[in-house]
């Protein structure tokens, strides 16, 4: 058993480093949060902004958002997200602090690594990737779950702890 | 030329952040005062200014001129009646309380903001603790201090920046998409954020923060509730078109239509300002060090298709990464005045002049005016007098010329202009929608005028420079000011077809000038509009000023250029007044020759030719003036390729003086031109004869032929650049700008001043003249009086009442009644409530005196053949009853034609029978029987005549009551 967040951090270590600071920004939100910032196209009016930009990061985006897709295995995300949008939303208003939502979990059966081994080779190169880097990293992504169990007491303690 | 250091600043664009903050703050308290108005008022009381206009005569049925009309007869008694409303400060206190939300906001935005996103301490994601050093590198190397912090927003996978914060607290907030690109490109990182910190250092954050906050808290609390009442009772007329407000409609609308454009002008001009912002931001950046490769990033994909980019552009508040690359690449491209900026602008200076205007601690009249149009040019100036400035050192044409971004000003002044006076019309479209094109002249001569004297300036010593400068300035906005002058004293009425009043000017004309005005109909007619047109402006001091300054300054500045410019202008001064000169010359031959039209024919009589004879060959030469040298101006403009304006300038003031050397003289001389004589027969000289008609000449033409030749200056330059570019022929490229000059040579400067003395010394007299002679009588007292008589109307102005007395014949031939009868009724109700029952029972009050003392004499009488009377209470109460009619007659005519006309009949019955036992009681020295006799019987039927006449007063009255569909508590009086 392994954390998504924490292959990431693992995979973007040894892929792109220079993509930690991004991760590691990311970590500081919960998962949904997290796959929420990664996956929206949304330009927010900044009237005192730098303008226009392009989303940075090419491979902490493509692996967080297959494994996550690949762990939840097919929950209907899309009301899941509202509703705990609306939840840490209240949380925030009230001054809560941020919820202690569960870092999403990824066990994946030998079918199912192959699955998210193509869709990581598709997004990566439709993202502009060469195909034989985009298979490392597929490869790389898939070598660190299937030896998750034997490797699972490495797992962070808590969701946010950036080791 | 480099600006001032007093105009220098970091963008140029605080003072037009300023000015629309201002915009928006005076625009709440006439929004807010409507709303007010329109919860609490009570319909019922007849209280508010609207009754006053009802009063008056006020039909939403009837057109702009029409009410106008109305609202001219009894002037005074409609500005005492608006007086008398109670002033409302309501609309005061609660845009002061919008300011405090407004501040409120301002202060905890940040706060609210850090609710909604997800921000942490850049030390969070700084491991190494590299990023935080970076960044406090950078902030030193921009001269911020620790106030500054900086956060990480996690939410933000894209590789930008943003600022955030208030005064002294700023926050910039990197994306956690800018710290991979970091790690890939650090100059890009550099360059973002050096970007958000010249923002920072350029007090953006604070300008941006604050219109944001004053605008969201306007919105809500002023400019929502406005619109809702607005389309509210807007949807209740759809509803009911029937109801007699149907036709105030338009009115509405403009209301509507004003506070639309606020929100346009503030959203464009926002977005405008912060695209600026944006320029001159990544200008600092680069500047500090940034690299430039940083702004080579991808437009945007997707959102609007390509074809309406264009269109959606304005709305932008960040420019394309193209455009922001070539301003990069030539930062002079900041400088130009930039079209829809002065658009914008423009619109912007017309509200604001339709929000002070109705600020409650204004003056009022003409004052206000003045100070209203004073503020506005005091805005545009502060606004655009850096930009002008900037844009008039540069050496390119475009830049150069002005004629373009002024007519942009103009074009904004105008819909303005257009949609600020909607909110006083009840007709869509005013009757002369053409005069309002005006404005375009009023935007563009001052702006091209100072755009042209700029360039002069250099070729002056560094003190005198500066003085110039003021100076310069000074009459560009006099010029400025007395352009926007005209419309309010004059293009204001003509817009709506009223320059003359229903001919009132006219039959002035024909009451106070004798002699047979029936073959000068046609000349009348021109005389009564043209006087208006050119009266507007001719003994207002500060136009005079304007005037003299146009062509005196730039004068001065060719004269006294340096010795390397001079060798430029030399040429050109002597070019021009040798020009001036020729049309100067010709023109005292187009003197001689309307003299000689139209000194044939001439009447016979010698005093005939003093009446209208002589008033319409003034005229004549009134018109010539002005027109020559507008063509001298159109000319010397047109053949003139460097500073055409201001050589069209000088050359038609020569040829101004010139005319009116000319008129002096021919006048002075008249008796010795043969055919061409105008009223004597023998010759001799005459300087008195000079004076008498050179003066009002000179009083209607000076200021008027000055700005006219420069609008004709304007025209003469266009067409013969159009020419110029229909015949292909390349256009002039500019000499670079004159370095400044050294002193000049002792004795051609003395020359050189006397020539500037000669020119002056005449001006400085015609000047003197313009503003020192008694003023003619206002335009709404002539309007009023003639208006007055013409509606048969009792009331008339003090001064013509007793002229009038008597004159019952005149019937009213113009104007229509009002037919609506719902609007009567309110214009009934409202006659009476504001003044009606006021009078009338003052009236009532010293009837019942007299009744009283005729009921005690007749008790005393009782059973007797004769009765002494006192004469002398008798006296005083007749006295007092004329009086009280009199006071009564000094009203609104009563709405109801017919019941005016019986209501001013029973009234001046009163009156005559008062006046008549007023007379009949004074005890002569020394009477005779019969003389006494023949009094007491007088006395007798003159109480008897006033008792009949206060019977009928009492019978139209009622009358008035049950059309105003009112109760009053003056009871009839029917005792005889």
């Amino acid at each position: 058993m392994v954390y998504v967040r924490d292959v990431v951090r693992e995979v973007v270590a040894e892929q792109a480093a220079h993509e930690l600071p991004l991760v590691d920004s990311l970590r500081e939100l919960d998962d949904a949060g997290a796959v929420r910032a990664l996956a929206s196209r949304r330009q927010r009016r900044e009237p005192l902004g730098f303008g226009y930009a392009e989303v940075a990061g090419l491979i902490a985006p493509v692996v967080w958002l297959v494994l996550d897709q690949a762990a939840r295995r097919g929950v209907d995300t899309a009301t899941e997200s509202l509703m705990e949008r609306l939840r840490s939303g209240t949380r925030r208003l009230l001054r809560r602090g941020p919820d202690a939502t569960e870092p999403v979990v990824i066990e994946l059966e030998p079918g199912e690594l192959a699955l998210v081994r193509t869709q990581i080779v598709e997004r990566a190169t439709e993202r502009g990737m060469e195909r034989a880097e985009a298979e490392a990293l597929a490869d790389s992504v898939v070598a660190r779950i299937a030896m998750a169990p034997a490797t699972s007491g490495t797992q962070s303690e808590t969701p946010d702890d950036p080791s | 030329m480099r600006p001032p250091a007093a105009f220098r600043s970091a963008t140029g664009t605080g003072p037009r952040f300023v000015l629309l903050m201002v915009l928006v703050t005076l625009s709440g308290v006439p929004l807010f005062g409507i709303t007010f108005t329109a919860l609490t008022m009570d319909y019922e009381s007849g209280s508010g200014a609207m009754d006053c206009m009802f009063a008056a005569g006020f039909d939403p049925a009837a057109g702009d001129g029409e009410n106008a009309l109305r609202a001219m007869r009894r002037p005074e008694l409609l500005r005492k009646c608006l007086d008398e409303q109670p002033q409302s400060y309501a609309g005061l206190v609660a845009t002061a309380a919008m300011l405090a939300v407004a501040a409120a906001v301002y202060w905890y935005q940040p706060k609210l903001h850090g609710l909604r996103r997800r921000s942490a301490p850049v030390e969070t994601v700084d491991a190494d603790g590299s990023l935080a050093a970076e960044l406090a590198l950078l902030r030193t190397h921009a001269g911020l201090g620790p106030e500054l912090s900086f956060r990480v927003d996690l939410a933000r996978t894209t590789s930008s920046a943003y600022v955030e914060g208030r005064s002294g607290r700023y926050s910039v907030h990197l994306h956690a998409g800018l710290l991979v690109r970091r790690g890939t490109d650090p100059e890009g990182f550099r360059a973002v954020v050096l970007h958000e910190l010249a923002h920072v250092r350029h007090r953006d954050v604070d300008y941006a923060s604050a219109s944001t906050a004053l605008w969201r808290v306007f919105v809500v609390t002023a400019l929502l509730p406005h619109l809702g009442q607005y389309g509210y009772s807007l949807f209740l007329l759809a509803l009911h078109t029937d109801s007699p407000w149907s036709p105030a409609a338009p009115s509405m609308v403009g209301f509507v239509l004003v506070a639309l454009l606020l929100v346009g002008l503030v959203h464009l001009a926002r977005a405008d300002l912060l695209r600026r912002r944006e320029f001159h931001a990544d200008l600092r950046a680069v500047a500090w060090g940034a690299d430039p490769a940083g702004w080579h990033r991808p437009e945007p994909r997707g959102g609007v298709l390509p074809s309406l980019r264009r269109f959606t552009a304005p709305l932008r508040t960040h420019p394309g990464w193209e455009e922001r690359r070539t301003v990069l690449a030539d930062p002079g491209r900041l400088d130009r005045l930039v079209p829809l900026e002065m658009f914008l602008t423009g619109v912007s200076a017309s509200l604001l002049f339709g929000a002070v205007s109705v600020l409650p601690f204004m003056p009022r009249g003409t004052a206000l005016l003045w100070t209203s149009d004073g503020l506005v040019t005091l805005a545009l100036c502060s606004v655009l007098g850096v930009q002008a400035t900037r844009a008039a050192s540069r050496v390119d044409r475009i830049a150069e010329s002005g004629v373009l971004a002024g007519l942009w000003l103009g074009f904004g002044l105008l819909v303005g202009q257009f949609a600020v006076s909607g909110r006083h019309r009840v007709d869509l479209v005013p009757s002369n929608p053409e005069y309002l094109l005006v404005f375009l002249l009023v935007g563009t001569v001052p702006l091209v005028w100072w755009s042209q004297t700029l360039r002069l300036l250099p070729g002056l010593p560094g003190r005198s420079r500066r003085v110039a400068l003021l100076v310069c300035a000074l009459a560009a906005a006099l010029t400025l000011l007395s352009g926007l002058m005209w419309w309010r004293l004059g293009g204001e009425r003509i817009i709506l077809g009223i320059g003359d009043p229903a001919g009132a000017f006219a039959k002035a004309y024909t009451l106070t000038v004798h002699g047979d005005w029936g073959p000068y109909a046609s000349d009348l007619s021109a005389l009564a509009e043209g006087t208006f047109v050119l009266s507007s402006l001719h003994a207002q001091p500060p136009v005079s000023v304007a005037a003299v300054l146009l062509w005196l300054a730039p004068l001065v500045l060719f004269l006294f250029q340096g010795a390397e410019a001079a060798r430029r202008s030399r040429p050109e001064v002597r070019r021009t007044l040798a020009a001036a000169v020729a049309c100067g010359l010709m023109s005292l031959v187009v003197v001689a020759v309307v003299r000689y039209a139209q000194a044939t024919p001439r009447p016979a009589d010698v005093q005939e030719r003093t009446g209208a004879f002589l008033i319409v060959q003034i005229w004549w030469l009134i018109v010539t003036v002005t027109v020559v040298c507008m063509v001298a101006g159109a000319l010397v403009a047109a053949f003139s390729r460097r500073h055409w304006m201001l050589r069209a300038l000088v050359a038609a003031q020569v040829v101004q003086l010139f005319l009116y050397g000319g008129v002096f003289l021919s006048y002075a001389a008249d008796g010795c031109l043969g055919p061409a004589n105008a009223v004597s027969d023998t010759c001799h000289w005459n300087l008195r004869n000079g004076l008498t008609t050179a003066v009002p000449v000179v009083r209607l033409t000076y200021n008027n032929a000055v700005l006219g030749a420069a609008c004709a200056a304007l025209l003469g330059a266009g067409c013969a650049r159009l020419v110029r570019r229909w015949r292909a022929r390349p256009e002039l490229s500019l000499a670079p700008l004159p370095a400044p000059a050294a002193a000049g040579h002792r004795r051609v400067t003395a020359l050189k001043a006397g020539a500037v003395l000669a020119f002056c010394v005449p001006a400085v007299f015609a000047v003197l003249v313009v503003n020192s002679a008694p003023k003619p009588s206002d335009y709404s007292d002539i309007a009023a009086r003639e208006l007055a008589g013409a509606d048969g109307d009792p009331g008339s102005p003090p001064g013509r009442a007793g002229g009038r007395t008597g004159d019952d014949g005149r019937k009213p031939e113009r104007g229509k009644g009002t037919e609506d009868p719902a609007v009567q009724r309110l214009q009934m109700h409202s006659w009476l409530h504001k003044g009606g029952i006021r009078r009338v029972r003052k009236f009532d009050a010293a009837v019942t005196s007299l009744y009283a003392e005729i009921g005690k004499v007749r008790a005393r009488g009782e059973g007797k053949k004769r009765v002494r009377v006192e004469e002398k209470d008798f006296h005083k109460l007749c006295v007092d009853v004329r009086k009280r009619t009199d006071r009564t007659l000094d009203y609104f005519p009563v709405p109801d034609k017919e019941l005016q006309r019986e209501w001013s009949a029973a009234l001046r019955r009163v009156r005559t029978a008062a006046r008549e036992c007023q007379e009949a009681t004074v005890l002569p020295e020394d009477e005779s029987r019969a003389a006494r006799k023949k009094r007491e019987k007088k006395f007798t039927g003159s109480l008897h005549e006033v008792v009949r006449g206060v019977s009928d007063v009492t019978a139209v009255f009622e009358k008035i009551t049950v059309e105003a569909g009112s109760t009053t508590g003056h009871r009839g009086r029917k005792d005889d």
